[in-house]
This record gives C-alpha cells, sequence and structure tokens, in this order.
C-alpha cells in the first residue's frame, strides 16, 4: 500500500517539480537554525554557530538534489530537460534541422509504406484457417511428350478425379471460371466471373459461406444450380439483402438456387464473383482448364506431396505427364514477388543514405561541440549522462522524422496502392495498421540509436580524455574517415538506384515501344454476351448495335468480332487448301469479324481485299489470311484467290485478302483465318470502337447508348482495349516508378551529404588554408584541397556503385523487357549524373575558399 | 570504490528510514535535526550523519503515508517542521523491524557459521 502511495506523490512531483521546494527551502532553513541555536547555546559565536550549522547539515544543495530524487520520478525530469535542451539545440540550426528531419520523414515513410505492401501480399498468411496447408496443384507434359496440351499447368477433370485420391491430401477441389451473364428481377443484366467447381472448394479452403450454406455433396455431384455469391457481388447487385438466399438468378438463362454468400474478401479464386458445381457435360469436355486446389493432411511437407501426386499423375498418364504441388500463397503472388522484393531493398538503402546525412549532422554539431562537452565533462557530468543527452537529441530528431514520416507514409501507400498493378493480390486489404505502425517506430528508434550512438561516444570519450586541451583549439586538420566513409556508401547506394531505376525505365520505354500491329490505344470495348439472354437474330443486332455506336460523338469506327485483337488464341479449325491431299501442317485460328474491323482496328490490309457488305450469307464464302498464315501454313506463297476448305463447311472459302499480323505486348500471332459474321454464326463477341479523342472520354456515353439500344443486353463491360495490355507491363511499370522515385530520392540526399562533407572540410581547414593563402599559396590550389578529397569520394563510390548494380542485375532480370541487367547506357549514365551533380555540389560547398581574404580570417581567429 | 583500512560504519540502504521510523516512535512528534541530534546520540559519534541526508528518508516515510509533518512552534519560539507517526506507520514498524531482525539474524549466522 505504502508503495502505490508514494509512487502516487512522487508522480505529482514530477508533474509538478516545484511543488514542494518551498516547503523544504522553510524547512532546512528552520533547521540551520534549530543547529545555530544549539551551537551559540554552546558557546560559539554567531560566525562560527553559523558555520558550524552549515558543516553539520552537509551541503544544502546537496540535500535538496536528494531530496528531489526521492521525491519525484528523477529521470523523467532528466528526460523533459534533456528533450527541451535537445529542441532548443536543433532550433538553433533550422535549415539542417529540418533537412534532417524531411530526410528522416521520407526514408521512413517510403518505408512504411513499401512494407505495408510487401507485409499483405508476401508476408501476411492467407485469410484462411492453417493456410501453410493449402497448395495450388500443376500438371505438365513431362520432359519429351508433345502436343497442344504439353505447356498447360491446367488439368482435365480425369486427372483432378485421380489426383484427387492422394493421401497426402485431406481435400481438393478444381475450378474454371469464365464470364457469364447474370440477371434476377430487379436487377441489370450484368457479367459475372462464374468459377464452375468440383469437389468440396469450401471445405478445401476451411472457409464456408457465412450466410446460408455452402455446396452439398449430391449438388456437387449432380452438377446442380445452385450458386455461392461473392460477398462484394451480394452488395452490388442485391444491397446485401439477406433474403436473396433461397431465390434464383438467372446464369446464361438458365435459373440457379442462390444458397449462400461467402465472408467479405474470402473465396478462392479472389476474383470470382459467383461459384457453383461444375455440370456433368463441363466435366467431360476435356479442355485443359481446371485449377486444381488441395489442403495438406497435417504435418506433410509440399515435397512428399509432390512425390505422391507425381507418382498418381504418371499412372494415369502412361507416364506422359507430371504433376506438383506449390504453396497457394506464393502462386498467388507470381511475377509481384521479384517486383516487391526490389522495391523493398530501394526502401530500405533510401533509408540508409538518410540515416547518413543525419548522422553527419548531429556528427558535426557533436564536433561543434565537444568543447562544451569538456566543460562539462570537467564539472563532473559523467560519460553516461553526456550520452544520454546525445542520444536525446537525436531521438528528439529521429521521433520528429519518425511522426512526418508517418504523415509521408499514409499518402505514399495511398499512393502505392494506386499505382500498382491489379495483379498485386490482396490489393483492397492493404492498410496502415498497429504492425506496421510498430516496425516503422522500431525501425526509427533503431535509426536514433545508429545515428545518435557513434557521434555520442566518440564525443563522450573527448570528455574522459583530457578534452579541456581542445578549448579554444582549432578543431582537427580535416573531416573523419568515417564520414567519408558514409558519404562514399551514400554515393555508391545512390548509384545503384539510380542504375536499376534506368535500367527499368528503359525496360518500360521498350514494352511501351511494342507494336501491337492494331491501334490498341484507341480502341474500346464492350462485352457482347448473347448466350440465354438474347433470343433473336444476332446479325441484326450486331448491325443495329453498330449503327447506334457510329453516332457517339468522338467515334471513328465501328465493327463486330468473336474475339479482340488483343486476344490471339481462340478456337481453331482443321483447312485445306481445295485440291490438294492433305491438310495444311496444323489448324488455324478462326476470327469470325463485320467488314468494318481492319479498318476499325487499323490492321492494313497487304494484299487483295477487306470483307465488304456483299459479303452476306447469301454471298459466295469468303476468307482473309493474316501473313502469319501465310508464311507458317502456305510456305510464303501467294494467298490471295486459294480457295480453302474446312471440315465443318461444304463449299469451298475464296482467300480474298491478306493482312497483317496482331501482336500484342509482342505477342506472336498465330495462323489465322477470318470469317464475315454474316456467314458464320456467333453466340457473342465484342463491339470493337475507334476513338478520335482519349477512349476514357467516350466510356460512358457508349455505355448509356448501348443499355438505350439494347436494354436486355448486359452492357455493363465498356473498356479500353488497351488496359489488358497495361495489365502486362503494369508490374514492370509500378516496380519502374517506385525506383525511379527511391532513386531521385537517394540521388538528393547523397548530393546533400557530398555538399555537406566538402563544406564541414572547408569549415574545418579554414584556419590552415587562411595560412597558406597568406604565404602564398593561389587560391585555386586551396579549392583543389578542400575538393579533391570529395572528388576521391565520389570516383570511388561512383565505382563501387555500378559494381553493386552489376551484382544486383541478376535481381532486376525478371522485371527486364527488351534490356540486359548490364545495360552499358543505364549502368553509365548513373555515375556520370551522380559525378556530375556531386562535383558541382562539392565545387558549391567550396566556393567561399576562392573569395576568401586570408587576412580577415587570421584576424578573426 | 576504496575499501582500505577499517571500513568506515555506513547505514545499509534501506534502514536510514527504519531508524527514522522507531525514532519518531520513542521521541514522539520531532522535526529533522531532533531526529538527527538522537540518532548521533543514540550512535554515540560511531556514525557521522551530514544530516541533510535525512530529508531523503523524511519524504520517502510521508509520501508513504508513515509519517505526518505539521509546522510547529519550537519552545525557543522557532518554527520547525514536527514529524508524528501514523497508524499506518507503526504497523509498518513492526514489520520492517521484524524484517530487519530475521535478514540480520541470517547474516549474523551466516557469519558465524563460516568461522567454524
Amino acid at each position: 500500500m505504502g508503495g502505490l502511495r508514494r509512487a502516487f506523490w512522487r508522480l505529482i512531483n514530477t508533474i509538478h517539480p516545484d511543488r514542494e521546494e518551498a516547503g523544504l527551502k522553510r524547512e532546512v532553513a528552520s533547521h540551520l537554525g534549530l543547529l545555530e541555536d544549539e551551537y551559540r547555546r554552546r558557546g560559539l559565536s554567531a560566525n562560527d554557530a553559523h558555520r558550524s550549522a552549515r558543516l553539520a547539515f552537509g551541503g544544502v544543495d546537496h540535500a535538496q538534489e536528494l531530496h528531489r530524487d526521492a521525491r519525484a520520478f528523477r529521470w523523467v525530469d532528466d528526460a523533459r530537460r534533456d528533450a527541451a535542451y535537445a529542441v532548443r539545440m536543433l532550433r538553433r540550426h533550422p535549415v539542417a534541422t529540418a533537412a534532417a528531419v524531411l530526410s528522416l520523414a521520407l526514408g521512413v515513410g517510403l518505408n512504411a509504406a513499401v512494407f505495408s505492401v510487401v507485409d499483405w501480399v508476401l508476408v501476411r498468411p492467407l485469410p484462411y484457417p492453417a493456410p501453410q496447408e493449402l497448395v495450388r496443384v500443376f500438371t505438365a507434359g513431362t520432359v519429351g511428350s508433345a502436343g497442344p496440351s504439353a505447356l498447360s499447368h491446367a488439368l482435365i477433370h480425369d486427372e483432378f478425379v485421380a489426383l484427387g485420391d492422394a493421401t497426402a491430401f485431406r481435400a481438393s477441389a478444381a475450378f474454371t471460371t469464365a464470364t457469364r451473364v447474370m440477371a434476377s428481377s430487379g436487377i441489370h443484366p450484368a457479367h459475372v466471373v462464374v468459377a464452375r467447381v468440383s469437389g468440396d472448394l469450401f471445405a478445401t479452403l476451411g472457409m464456408n459461406p457465412d450466410v446460408g450454406r455452402g455446396f452439398s455433396s449430391e449438388e456437387l455431384a449432380a452438377g446442380a444450380p445452385v450458386v455461392v455469391l461473392a460477398h462484394h457481388l451480394w452488395q452490388r447487385a442485391f444491397a446485401r439483402d439477406p433474403a436473396i438466399v433461397g431465390r434464383t438468378v438467372l446464369i446464361d438463362g438458365a435459373l440457379h438456387t442462390v444458397v449462400g454468400i461467402m465472408p467479405v474478401r474470402r473465396g478462392y479464386p479472389a476474383d470470382a464473383e459467383v461459384w457453383r458445381p461444375l455440370t456433368a457435360d463441363e466435366r467431360a469436355d476435356d479442355d485443359r482448364e481446371l485449377h486444381m486446389v488441395a489442403r495438406l493432411q497435417r504435418e506433410i511437407p509440399v515435397g512428399r506431396a509432390s512425390a505422391e501426386i507425381a507418382t498418381l499423375a504418371h499412372g494415369v498418364s502412361d507416364g506422359t505427364r507430371d504433376a506438383w504441388v506449390e504453396n497457394l500463397q506464393r502462386t498467388e503472388v507470381g511475377n509481384v514477388s521479384a517486383a516487391l522484393t526490389v522495391l523493398f531493398i530501394a526502401a530500405m538503402l533510401t533509408l540508409l543514405v538518410a540515416c547518413v546525412n543525419v548522422a553527419a549532422l548531429i556528427g558535426t554539431r557533436s564536433e561543434d561541440r565537444a568543447s562544451e562537452m569538456a566543460i562539462r565533462g570537467a564539472l563532473g557530468a559523467t560519460r553516461a549522462r553526456v550520452l544520454k543527452q546525445l542520444l536525446c537529441e537525436s531521438l528528439v530528431l529521429v521521433l520528429a522524422g519518425g511522426a512526418f514520416g508517418l504523415l509521408i507514409g499514409r499518402w505514399a501507400l495511398a499512393a502505392l496502392v494506386a499505382i500498382a498493378p491489379v495483379s498485386l493480390p490482396r490489393l483492397e486489404d492493404i492498410a496502415l495498421d498497429g504492425r506496421i505502425l510498430s516496425v516503422g517506430l522500431v525501425t526509427t528508434l533503431l535509426t536514433g540509436l545508429a545515428v545518435g550512438l557513434a557521434p555520442g561516444l566518440r564525443l563522450s570519450r573527448v570528455t574522459e580524455t583530457a578534452g579541456m586541451r581542445r578549448l579554444g583549439w582549432h578543431r582537427g586538420a580535416s573531416t573523419s574517415p568515417v564520414r567519408r566513409a558514409l558519404v562514399l556508401g551514400q554515393v555508391a547506394i545512390a548509384v545503384v538506384l539510380t542504375a536499376s531505376a534506368a535500367l527499368l525505365t528503359r525496360s518500360l520505354q521498350h514494352l511501351m515501344a511494342t507494336d501491337h500491329g492494331f491501334a490498341a490505344d484507341e480502341l474500346v470495348s464492350a462485352d457482347l454476351y448473347l448466350r440465354g439472354s438474347f433470343g433473336g437474330d444476332s446479325r441484326q443486332l450486331f448491325s443495329e448495335l453498330i449503327e447506334q455506336t457510329k453516332t457517339v460523338p468522338g467515334v471513328a469506327g465501328v465493327a463486330v468480332s468473336m474475339r479482340l485483337p488483343t486476344q490471339v488464341i481462340g478456337p481453331r479449325a482443321p483447312v485445306q487448301v481445295f485440291g490438294e491431299a492433305d491438310a495444311l501442317s496444323s489448324p488455324a485460328t478462326l476470327r469470325p469479324i463485320s467488314p468494318t474491323y481492319f479498318e476499325t482496328a487499323e490492321i492494313p490490309v497487304v494484299s487483295g481485299r477487306a470483307f465488304t457488305a456483299a459479303d452476306t450469307e447469301q454471298a459466295p464464302r469468303v476468307a482473309i489470311v493474316n501473313t502469319a498464315f501465310v508464311r507458317e501454313l502456305l510456305g510464303g506463297r501467294a494467298a490471295v484467290g486459294l480457295r480453302l476448305t474446312r471440315p465443318s463447311i461444304d463449299a469451298p472459302t475464296s482467300i480474298v485478302g491478306v493482312v497483317g499480323d496482331v501482336t500484342p505486348a509482342g505477342e506472336p500471332d498465330r495462323p489465322a483465318l477470318y470469317v464475315p459474321i454474316d456467314q458464320v454464326s456467333i453466340g457473342g463477341g465484342y463491339l470493337l470502337v475507334r476513338t478520335d479523342r482519349d477512349p476514357r472520354a467516350i466510356l460512358s456515353a457508349l455505355t448509356n447508348r448501348l443499355r438505350t439500344a439494347a436494354p436486355n443486353l448486359a452492357t455493363d463491360r465498356v473498356r479500353r482495349v488497351a488496359e489488358t495490355l497495361e495489365a502486362h507491363r503494369a508490374v514492370t511499370r509500378f516496380a519502374t516508378q517506385v525506383t525511379a522515385t527511391f532513386a531521385g530520392l537517394a540521388l538528393l540526399l547523397s548530393i546533400i551529404g557530398v555538399y555537406g562533407l566538402t563544406a564541414s572540410d572547408v569549415v574545418a581547414r579554414w584556419r590552415e588554408l587562411a595560412i597558406r593563402l597568406a604565404l602564398g599559396a593561389s587560391h585555386r590550389h586551396a579549392f583543389w584541397t578542400v575538393v579533391r578529397p570529395c572528388a576521391v569520394v565520389l570516383v570511388i563510390g561512383a565505382a563501387l556503385g555500378v559494381l553493386g548494380a552489376l551484382s544486383a542485375g541478376p535481381a532486376l532480370a525478371s522485371l527486364l523487357h527488351g534490356v540486359g541487367p548490364s545495360d552499358v547506357w543505364a549502368l553509365g549514365l548513373a555515375p556520370m549524373l551522380l559525378g556530375t551533380i556531386g562535383a558541382l555540389a562539392a565545387v558549391l560547398a567550396a566556393w567561399r575558399v576562392l573569395h576568401a581574404d586570408p587576412a580577415t580570417t587570421l584576424r578573426s581567429d | 570504490m576504496a575499501s582500505s583500512g577499517a571500513p568506515r560504519p555506513d547505514l545499509l540502504p534501506g534502514t536510514l528510514d527504519l531508524i527514522v521510523l522507531r525514532t519518531l516512535t520513542t521521541m514522539g512528534p520531532q522535526h529533522a535535526y531532533g531526529i538527527a541530534a538522537r540518532i548521533e546520540q543514540v550512535a554515540n559519534q560511531v556514525l557521522r550523519l551530514n544530516q541533510g541526508t535525512l530529508y531523503p528518508a523524511l519524504v520517502r516515510l510521508e509520501q508513504k503515508g508513515w509519517i505526518k509533518g505539521r509546522w510547529q512552534t519550537t519552545e525557543n519560539n522557532r518554527e520547525a517542521k514536527y514529524y508524528a507517526v501514523t497508524r499506518s506507520g507503526t504497523r509498518a514498524l513492526a514489520d520492517q523491524a521484524a524484517w530487519w531482525q530475521r535478514s540480520a539474524d541470517l547474516v549474523n549466522r551466516l557469519l558465524t557459521s563460516e568461522g567454524e
């Protein structure tokens, strides 16, 4: 009890340090009076009594100090005093302090932002029970096996059934996703991503719908028309109405009963909006498009599971197919992992560069204060006390930087998420939270210790040795080698980052300069999915939509096609030249299009003609081939005029023209046969629109026009064609933007470092230089004396940086396209840039040497 | 710390509080000088006390609520702060004294048994 009571009063006295001071003074005075009375009573003179009383009492100040220690928490008071002193000292150098705080804030803030992304994407386990047990299952043709499916990592249903028997699996499921149209009473038809599943996906994930239920084994076995909705679809389409469970929705025109709603942001794959059991027909379809997930038995390592399912896969395929498992989270992360690792390292390096500047600031100022410290030491301050005070100063500095850093971190994170590629998993989860804040705090405090302890230790030693001798004497001949090494490191890091950014920029340039073979940037597409939602004549619908769309302001051309020019793969058909014995060496990709397609997409007609309105169902069958067809299937012979036959069509088809290949994002085109949509029938496709302005400007007008023209159609997917191409380079673009930011920052910080180094060199050698100048040395000579060491630092730092960039190359390799990791241009630019600006900074800092009047300097000292 | 020659009798940490409490119990309400004089008298010159060092002990005891100080006038018409032991102070003295006795006994036993 007494202890608690005392702690309370000590706290009160800590908050009000002077609360008992007056009382104590009065009590001491009375005490001394009583002692004096006593001594006088013993016969001492007034003077002697006074002196003896003080002697018996001991030091009054000392007693008061002891009293303060006992009545309050002294260390709090000390810390407060140190902090106040530190703030005063820092305010005396506002520019240097602001520079240091800003450096730190940027370093800490950007670090926190990048760390959040890395943490959420790479580190935090997936939000399912025992996520380490979840794996993706892959299959592939064994070495030497051929055929179109040899490269596919997806499965056919029989493989899934066979692999699902593995004893290593507790549960497994397979799924395939496709975009379908969902409608319901009261909601407009809309495209949704449907995952059709076989096996109990929810049991595998260990996560069931939180409203309603999952699929029963009977429903799964029968491929019953039941669906589970993703939470965001439930929210978007049904306003989170729980009564939707048990009601029906139309998918592809067929009734499906809603049985459950998944929890927020849960469910696999992450882009699925609807889950339904795979039907028997879909199971029989042997297109390799099933993806398999499984939950491992407890304590079964991935390697052992892989070995078992490899054996199973060999067994069912006569040794032609292989299978393995990979941790689910790892496969989700994919190529983003490399980009994030690079960014994380870049962020850490930038923070390091910032730390060097802060350490330099504190170091310089503690040098300035060597005499002050020496006096303090002589007056009895212990080394620990001096050290504590120096540390306090760097902590104040660093905490200020950290606090600002948090603000910067918040918007940096928002910016990072805004420019992050959509392929980044869990993008919508990412936020600053307690975990990230505590990491930020620890980083900040460690930074504070690092930048404060080193100069602090050095300086507090000054107080122990005969530091007094330095009083009034000049400081050392030049700056410390430690500081030189630090700035050298800064320069090297800045070169590494700049070189990396240059490499990534070159790579991005290469990606952006890619010739897609069509006018990707001017195109808008609208998904036209007709199955189930449209019963009339699709040709009529298409021509109506084309007519309607033409009148939208900004539209320069309209066409309809089954596939977009960004999709080189598609349904294929074997073809034969009429009159020849054998079919052509491989099937051709079929691309049904409307007559204006080439003109709209700006795909050049190389020879012959494009389709016209005359190529109707009644007209003779015509086709147009691409140059890949001519090159690979016809061996380069003249194509126009040739007649082709296809098994599904009785009448021969005349080739009337040849067009250029499409190469979206550099992907090579495949031999393709374009046919008029009037001569084949398609169940849906795309409306392709070329604009004469920024495609974004017409998106909403186009959507509205389509909705009015075809109210029963799902017209919610209207987007720029370039989006998919941009997604392709999004990871590289993201890495480039962020690395370039870090590089710019590191460059700036290291320039400040170089400037500071030279400037303090000038200050340190000022007197020496003045004497030299007075003795007749030329200004140029003096100038070189201070600039030369900095030039050495720049040259060595740049050289080390180039070496570092070379060794960092392989880490970047997976993000680079069309440029090698040791690209001379990029590796040359970085040291040149840094060397030039660094030299300028050094010259600027040494400028005053050139204009110094030695006489003034010497007199002033 | 140098420890050459015969060690000067010094107070063990924490014992000063106990001594002050005990002194106040036997003497009744007393000011700091009175307590110091009494301790010096009992210690019989063996213990040289800087009288100022009493103050931390007094503030500790007062903060714990074991003693209570009040300004009064001495017989020589000087004002002084008189400290009196509170009820919880009396209880604490019993506890503390018993604890001290046990500790001292233990140390004594250990020291004496060592020589045998």
